[in-house]
């Protein structure tokens, strides 16, 4: 029994933990990144961990971050940018060591991706993250940015798990929760926040801050997502976690959007009238309070505890739904998917198609006036064709203009009127937050209530050595 | 000395290999057309003329910052190229970078 004990402890003392830390991508001209906290205090939860094996993938050309990465890692395998062409190579590298055993059975594999991630719209089973190259001009699609697929982690999962190595991804970028599909019963899988939901640095910088030896995983994201007070949804891969997530992920996604004049989800959601189902939801949130609170006899007094109080969330759930109510009810009015009908128009040797809010904003005349200077001007009888052609498309959409604004005057102004709804949902942020912040505390209670020690869980095994 | 400068002007020009670029410019109406406008006011400029057929699209986006896709299929030296539109998408400004504006090369081409 005690040789057992010695070789299981030996064992244990040879097991190597091993670290990718890639991202910092899709940061536009600037010294500094939004990633720098984070990167800092992974730089020093690895100064604490000099047996740590690791490989670091960031994103270069700014100074101030790229000074932390120089000071630090100095322990680092490989320490290069985050272009497509080292997050092949990374992969490759660690596929040949886990092919070679070189990292083996009771080792630990830790990837912690922290970059700016895409809304998966398919074919992905995960999602895209950004690059040191590009900026994105659009935070769902990442428009602009160079990027990859995290499905190509996949081959890194699978050899893992037949190789007896616990492996771990940790996706701090937007739309992270995408990522939980790479999840299974070796692979602990950690997002930032939901699928269609931005994530916030702040998790990241508080999840490195957290990381210390001898915490698992596990406990890590409980203690962070505790901490954290803004509009994301933080997501697990645990039996419990996905417990939570199946009762509240639909049910609260709403509550969590709000208005952002750049990267906005809430104006779609609300021109598309989705109903939010308010009511529904506090019934259930109800029926949870009521099954989380126990009755304890104290010296023959029965005393209610309750592990949750929905007092604070329900109110809020109720403020939003009143003011998501009057905002649709005037979108409603002004009925702006009229803006987004599209005209064709045609000639002999041109087309165009223009929306209605392209009509009504552009000033036809302007173009026909230059038109037909350039016409007296031009001589090759091509491109006096090519002209004519054009004019006449431009007369055609000015026409159209002028009909949509008799019959309906108030397109005219219609787009000042959106920006002016658009500024009452300003406060929005303040508002989801709360939401968020509250739905932490229930989060909490649910994720306890359904914990078991029973079932595995990777994200539990997966302790920092 | 004219001939010197002009001749150093002609070395110091960048060339424009052939392909598609991803555009961040603004589109601005000038005495022959509508013109892409890239790194307005300042040494590396560039200004992006499109056939008369593409104008249509750049229309409703007249002076207002723009991601475009263009294809070039000529070799281009200086600061004048010539282009075609694939794409475009009127693009929020970011006033907190002013200078959120250049061309990449996203896929070369053959010119023709």
């Amino acid at each position: 029994m005690i040789q057992l004990f010695f070789i299981l402890l030996t064992f244990n003392a040879l097991a190597t933990d091993h670290l990718i830390y890639m991202g910092a991508g899709g940061e536009g001209k600037k010294d500094s990144t939004i990633f720098d906290p984070s990167i800092q205090n992974m730089a020093n939860y690895v100064a604490k961990s000099p047996e740590l094996k690791i490989s670091v993938a960031l994103n270069g050309g700014h100074s101030k971050t790229e000074k932390i990465i120089e000071s630090s890692f100095l322990n680092a395998v490989s320490k290069t940018s985050f272009l497509a062409s080292d997050y092949k190579r990374l992969i490759d590298s660690y596929k040949s060591k886990l092919e070679k055993n070189e990292i083996t059975s009771g080792d630990q594999l830790l990837i912690y991706i922290d970059s700016h991630g895409a809304e998966n719209t398919g074919p992905s089973k995960s999602h895209t993250i950004a690059t040191s190259e590009g900026a994105p001009t659009n935070l769902d699609s990442l428009t602009g940015s160079t990027t990859v697929d995290l499905d190509e982690l996949i081959i890194l999962k699978d050899l893992a798990k037949s190789k007896g190595v616990k492996l771990a991804i940790l996706d701090m970028s937007c739309h992270s929760g995408n990522t939980q599909n790479l999840a299974d019963e070796n692979t602990c899988v950690i997002s930032a926040t939901g699928p269609k939901h931005y994530g916030y640095a702040s998790f990241s910088t508080n999840f490195s801050a957290a990381m210390k030896k001898g915490k698992t995983l596990e406990d890590i994201y409980l203690e962070v997502r505790a901490q954290d007070t803004t509009p994301a949804l933080p997501m697990i891969s645990t039996q419990a976690g996905e417990e939570v997530t199946k009762f509240l992920y639909q049910r609260i996604t709403p509550f969590l959007y709000y208005f952002d004049a750049t990267n906005d989800k809430f104006t779609p959601f609300l021109e598309k009238g989705s109903p939010i189902q308010c009511q529904e939801f506090i019934q259930d949130l109800e029926s949870v309070e009521k099954l989380l609170t126990s009755t304890k006899n104290i010296l023959g007094f029965k005393k209610k505890h309750k592990s949750i109080d929905i007092k604070v969330l329900k109110r809020l759930i109720l403020k939003y739904e009143n003011s998501y109510n009057e905002l649709k009810a005037e979108m409603k009015m002004l009925d702006t998917q009229r803006l987004k009908k599209v005209e064709s128009f045609k000639s002999s040797t041109q087309s165009a198609n223009y929306t209605w809010k392209e009509l009504i904003t552009t000033d036809f005349k302007l173009f026909i006036n230059n038109m037909q200077l350039r016409l007296t001007a031009e001589k090759v009888p091509y491109n006096q064709d090519l002209i004519k052609g054009l004019i006449s498309v431009y007369e055609q959409a000015e026409t159209k203009k002028n009909i949509l604004l008799k019959t309906m005057p108030d397109l005219r102004d219609l787009s000042l009127k959106e920006a002016a709804i658009k500024a009452k949902m300003s406060s929005q942020y303040a508002q989801a937050a709360a939401i968020g912040t509250e739905e932490r505390k229930l989060y909490s209670a649910l994720y306890k209530s359904y914990q078991s020690s029973l079932t595995p869980n990777p994200c539990r095994d997966f302790k920092l050595r | 000395m004219a001939k010197f400068l002009a001749t150093l002007i002609l070395l110091i020009s960048k060339s424009y290999a052939c392909g598609i670029y991803e555009v961040k410019g603004v589109p601005r109406l000038v005495k022959n057309g509508i013109h892409i406008f890239v790194n307005e006011n300042s040494l590396s400029a560039i200004d992006i003329q499109v056939p008369i057929p593409d104008e249509a699209k750049l229309s409703p986006y007249l002076n207002q910052p723009i991601l475009a896709s263009i294809m070039i299929k000529m070799k281009n030296k200086g600061q004048l190229i010539q282009g075609t539109i694939l794409e475009t998408d009127s693009r929020p400004a970011n006033p907190l970078d002013p200078k959120d504006t250049g061309m990449k090369i996203i896929s070369k081409a053959d010119c023709q």
